[in-house]
């Protein structure tokens, strides 16, 4: 599959593989480093959490992984991570909003602290 | 801390939502679904306590019942459109969201500008709510179908009573299913408590199938009653109810009606509504309809109200057809009755039953409808401007959003679930506000309003209520999301709070919207000062008589009264008042001044001749009413007796005298000089012997009309209607309490109903100008209101964002009063356009209003004038604080602030 049919993502598929770049994660971990990105701004809630997976599964951008629970001897949550495709979409996705933003800082909307912080 | 113990009700609660889900993800996910939520509650009751862990849960619960939407979506796309892609957001789930999305960030962006959003929804909640008052009478009276079973076939046969032998030839039509007739009558109740007088109705036998009536109790008639056997009377509910107190053993019972034993047979449902046309709308009892006995035959009694349900299929016009072709035939049996003088024959129309019973008060109820929502306009038009204003400065954000990628049209749906949102919350406001204006109406109108009874707020206004809202939300949402999607970003990235150019294409739809609302304004404002200057110059009417100071009543002598006993009666109760104390003086007669008002005319209508010579020359009958007089009749109202004199009490015996009023006298003569000319009334002839002046007899905005008077004691006794009038000191109470006593002193069992005095029935009279005036007036004053408080704001903000041109001009030597003018100026512009385009369209539109209008034409150059100027003077008044700001501005700090 193309990696940049998946191009623009949702912004809270993006958000969520954003998170998982740094590590596979359970639902709970998943929150709150969303959570912490956003800045508290975006909570996602457990149903939309894992219909997102789910579709993210299906479209291959994530996969589930159990190594992962048995390396943090917690093996009763289900643990998730990115796929190497998932990497490729994600860092497209990176780059699209990357030249977006350089557009704003160029026509002075972002002062300096918001266009570095 | 419960993590490990017993499940907490919220979780459990979420839990048991899940099944919401479709089945495929709640199998693969519900269990960590649900235990996710429980970890994230109980560390948001550790952290942030019940408030925190409720309001996770609400945001929770909601969206995860947004999630089984879209998944299903998501899921139904799927197998319907093949192996798409499942893309982030798309089509309908993609809408879904969007909207839910929408209305969030609507509900937080409002919070965030509470005086804006409340303002709005205050300006927004008396519009709607004004308008849903008006279309709740409105839906009530004209609009909704009749209480009856296929009301939409039930036809009126119009334009008057109709006689005995006319009801009968329309059963035979075969257009109709069937045909009742019904006339409706008052009664002596004299076996309860204090004798009363009751409205009734005597119906024919296929009256109440006809309207769908069933017995609540007991029966209705039988075939044998309605021949003439025995007497029977079917009560309302609500006669039940107050003259029985609800009593269940009521039937068999025998009560003392007109002087007759008559049998209570059954009560009537409560849900029945009498047809208001018909019977009136209040009815207490009901009797079979005779066939007409002495009159059965007679074409020229009209008494009764006949109704018809067509059969199914067949059309009005038909049916006209056919009841025009029978009276083609029936006519040769009554020439006189049937054929005009020129030879054309009178027939009778048919017209539907709904639209004959509101068709006098339909017109006016569409007029306050209209008015109304100009209101609304006004309103709608005073948020917009509000918006414009607020969306000046969301221009950042918006080109912002613009440029990350957010599409014109997600903005402007963005914005339009704003104004939406506003208008819905003003339209619950609107609903809350149309109760109690209900209320008020109810209490205050003015009587005479068909079907009123059943005003209320119901499901059908409700529904109008919703649609309006939406519809407001989106005409005054429109505006701003022009303005928020056009426009180049550029511009609007642009140091957009200060830029001297800054939202010219706002300031001009802020313009155009203030001079809408202002022409708007004229127009309410031109509409109620018509009204009340009808009112007034109703008021300013000299009647030609004294009102002060009369008391009066009307008896009716009707069961068991023959002439000499209505005479006798007369007389014994004229002394008897005259004994009462404070008592100047008592006249009694049929129609006295006042004793009804309006176009209809009772109840002695003749020709009259008087010279002969004068009336050869003419062709045309001269018509008037007689009035039977007692003698002191002119004495006691204080009407002028201008030639020769009034009836005394000898005259009363029998003598065939007339009394003229001068317009009378002069038409009928020729000249003022005629004590002592003969007139001829009818059979009889009289002799002139005074000249009274004219009087309204009829109501304040009647003209004087033709009158003869003549004495009651030898005319006025086959008239069962008695109107007693005493001249007296003495209060109200007291003299109420007197007349009582007199009357009962001649006959104990005679009814008498409420003694009013004649203020009281010349104050009745004026009570629609008075309603609709006071109510136009109401809407024309918030209309002025908001009128001005939109030239006021948009003023307001104007000076705001031209505060650095203001802060060059006084830098540069302008003075103050300069920068006033300046302002005022614009102010004065706007008010002048809207005022001109105001009165142009006031001057088209008041033509509407011509039959509400008395003594002042629709056009009057008066009204108008003043209403401008009073528009023109708020205006500049309005403009002036923003102006003083203005001249106010330091304009070191303005261009300093660079």
């Amino acid at each position: 599959m193309d990696a940049t049919s998946q191009i623009p993502l949702n912004p809270r598929d993006y958000l969520v593989l954003l998170a998982l770049t740094d590590g596979a994660r359970h639902g709970y971990g998943l929150v709150k480093d969303i959570e912490a990105q956003s800045g508290g701004r975006v909570r996602v809630d457990p149903a939309n959490l894992y219909r997102m997976l789910k579709r993210m599964i299906s479209s291959g951008l994530v996969v589930e992984s159990p190594e992962a629970a048995r390396d943090d001897g917690d093996d009763r949550r289900r643990y998730y991570e990115i796929t190497r495709f998932g990497r490729e979409v994600v860092t497209l996705e990176a780059g699209r909003l990357a030249e977006l933003t350089a557009v704003a800082r160029s026509r002075h909307l972002l002062s300096e602290r918001e266009a570095t912080g | 801390m419960r993590e490990s113990g017993q499940k907490p009700g919220a979780v459990r609660a979420y839990s048991a939502l899940l099944r919401l889900l479709p089945r495929e993800l709640r199998e693969e996910f519900g269990a960590e679904a649900a235990a996710l939520f429980r970890e994230l509650w109980n560390e948001a009751r550790r952290d942030g306590g019940p408030a925190a862990s409720s309001s996770l849960w609400v945001r929770s619960s909601t969206r995860l019942v947004e999630c089984a939407v879209r998944a299903r979506l998501e899921a139904w796309r799927k197998t319907t459109s093949g192996p798409v892609a499942a893309r982030g957001d798309t089509g309908v789930a993609n809408t879904m969201g969007r909207i839910a999305q929408d209305l969030r960030y609507a509900a937080r962006t409002l919070r965030k500008n509470p005086g804006f959003a409340l303002t709005a929804i205050l300006i927004l909640g008396a519009g709607i709510g004004a308008t849903t008052t008006i279309f709740s009478v409105v839906d009530t009276v004209v609009l909704r179908s009749l209480p009856y079973p296929s009301a939409g076939r039930l036809v009126h046969f119009d334009q008057g009573g109709h006689s005995f032998p006319l009801f009968r030839g329309w059963q035979d039509l075969e257009s109709f299913e069937a045909v009742a007739a019904a006339r409706d009558r008052e009664v002596d109740l004299t076996s309860e408590a204090a004798p009363e007088r009751l409205p009734a109705a005597a119906v024919s036998e296929a009256f109440f199938e006809l309207l769908g009536a069933a017995p609540g109790l007991g029966r209705l008639f039988v075939a044998s009653e309605y021949a003439g056997e025995g007497r029977s009377v079917v009560l309302s509910h609500p006669a039940w109810r107050r003259l029985f107190g609800g009593d269940p053993e009521v039937l068999g019972r025998v009560v003392q009606i007109d002087g007759q034993p008559t049998e209570i047979v059954g009560v009537l449902a409560e849900t029945f509504v009498p047809p208001d046309l018909t019977t009136g709308s209040r009815v207490d009892f009901w009797f079979p309809l005779d066939d007409g006995g002495a009159n059965r035959d007679d074409h020229a009694y009209h008494t009764l109200d006949v109704i018809g349900r067509l059969r199914s299929g067949v059309s009005l016009e038909a049916a006209q057809a056919e009841a025009d072709a029978q009276r083609d035939a029936i006519a040769p049996q009554a020439p006189s009755q049937y054929v005009r003088r020129d030879g054309t024959m009178a027939y009778t129309p048919l017209v539907e039953l709904r639209e004959a019973t509101v068709r006098n008060v339909s017109r006016t109820l569409w007029l306050l409808l209209g008015a109304v929502g100009m209101l609304l306009l006004i309103a709608c038009a005073n948020v917009a401007n509000l918006f414009l204003a607020r969306g000046t400065s969301r221009t950042r954000e918006i080109a912002l959003r613009g440029a990350l990628g957010a599409s014109r049209s997600h903005i402007a749906s963005q914005v339009l679930t704003e104004s939406v949102v506003l208008a819905v919350a003003g339209g619950a406001l609107g609903v809350l506000l149309a109760f109690g204006g209900v209320d008020l109406l109810a209490r205050f109108q003015p009587g005479g309003i068909p079907r009123i009874d059943g005003l209320a707020v119901d499901g059908r206004v409700l529904g109008f209520s919703l649609v309006m809202s939406v519809t407001t939300g989106v005409l005054f949402g429109w505006l701003p999301v022009l303005q928020a999607t056009r426009g180049d970003i550029n511009d609007a990235l642009k140091e957009a709070a200060t830029a001297v150019g800054a939202g010219r294409s706002g300031r001009r739809a802020r313009g155009v919207l203030v001079v809408t609302e202002i022409a708007l304004a004229v127009v309410l404002l031109a509409g109620g000062g018509l009204l009340f200057r009808t009112l007034v110059a109703m008021v300013q009417v000299d009647p030609g008589f004294e009102t002060e100071g009369l008391a009066v009543v009307r008896l009716s002598l009707d069961a068991g009264y023959s002439e000499s006993d209505r005479r006798q009666f007369t007389e014994e109760l004229s002394e008897r008042l005259r004994a009462l104390p404070g008592t100047r003086s008592v006249m009694a007669g049929p129609t006295i001044p006042f004793s009804s008002t309006g176009t209809s005319r009772c109840c002695w209508r003749t020709s009259i001749v008087g010279d002969p010579a004068l009336h050869d020359q003419e062709d045309r009958r001269y018509q008037s009413i007689v009035h039977p007089v007692t003698d002191a009749y002119f004495e006691t109202l204080r009407v002028p007796v201008i030639a020769g004199r009034e009836f005394t009490r000898g005259d009363m015996a029998g003598s065939q005298l007339a009394i003229l009023d001068e317009g009378t006298a002069r038409d009928l003569y020729g000249r003022d000089d005629v004590i002592g000319e003969t007139l001829t009334l009818g059979d009889a002839t009289l002799e002139v012997i005074g000249v009274a002046a004219g009087v309204h007899h009829w109501g304040l905005n009647q003209p004087i009309e033709p009158a003869v008077y003549v004495p009651y004691g030898t005319f006025g006794a086959d008239f069962d209607r008695l109107e007693v009038a005493v001249r007296t000191d003495a209060a109200l109470e007291a003299v109420a309490a007197g007349l009582r006593e007199a009357v009962w002193a001649v006959d104990p069992d005679l009814p008498i109903p409420d003694v009013v005095t004649m203020e009281d029935r010349v104050s009745a009279s004026l009570a629609t100008p008075r309603f609709l005036s006071g109510l136009l007036g109401a809407f024309a004053l918030v209309a002025l209101l908001l009128a001005c408080g939109g030239i006021y704001g948009s003023m307001l903000y104007t000076v705001g964002q031209r505060k650095r041109e203001m802060g060059i001009r006084l830098a540069l030597g302008a003075g103050r009063e300069d920068v006033i003018g300046l302002v005022l100026r614009h102010g004065v512009l706007l008010a002048g356009a809207g005022i001109a385009i105001g009165i142009v369209a006031g001057l088209s539109l008041s033509r509407t209003m011509e039959t509400l209008l008395w003594g002042v034409e629709p056009t009057d150059p008066l009204t108008f004038a003043v209403v401008g100027v009073a528009l023109g003077g708020s205006a500049v008044l309005a403009s002036f604080v923003p102006a003083w700001k203005a001249s106010r501005t330091d304009p070191i700090r303005t261009l300093g602030a660079d």
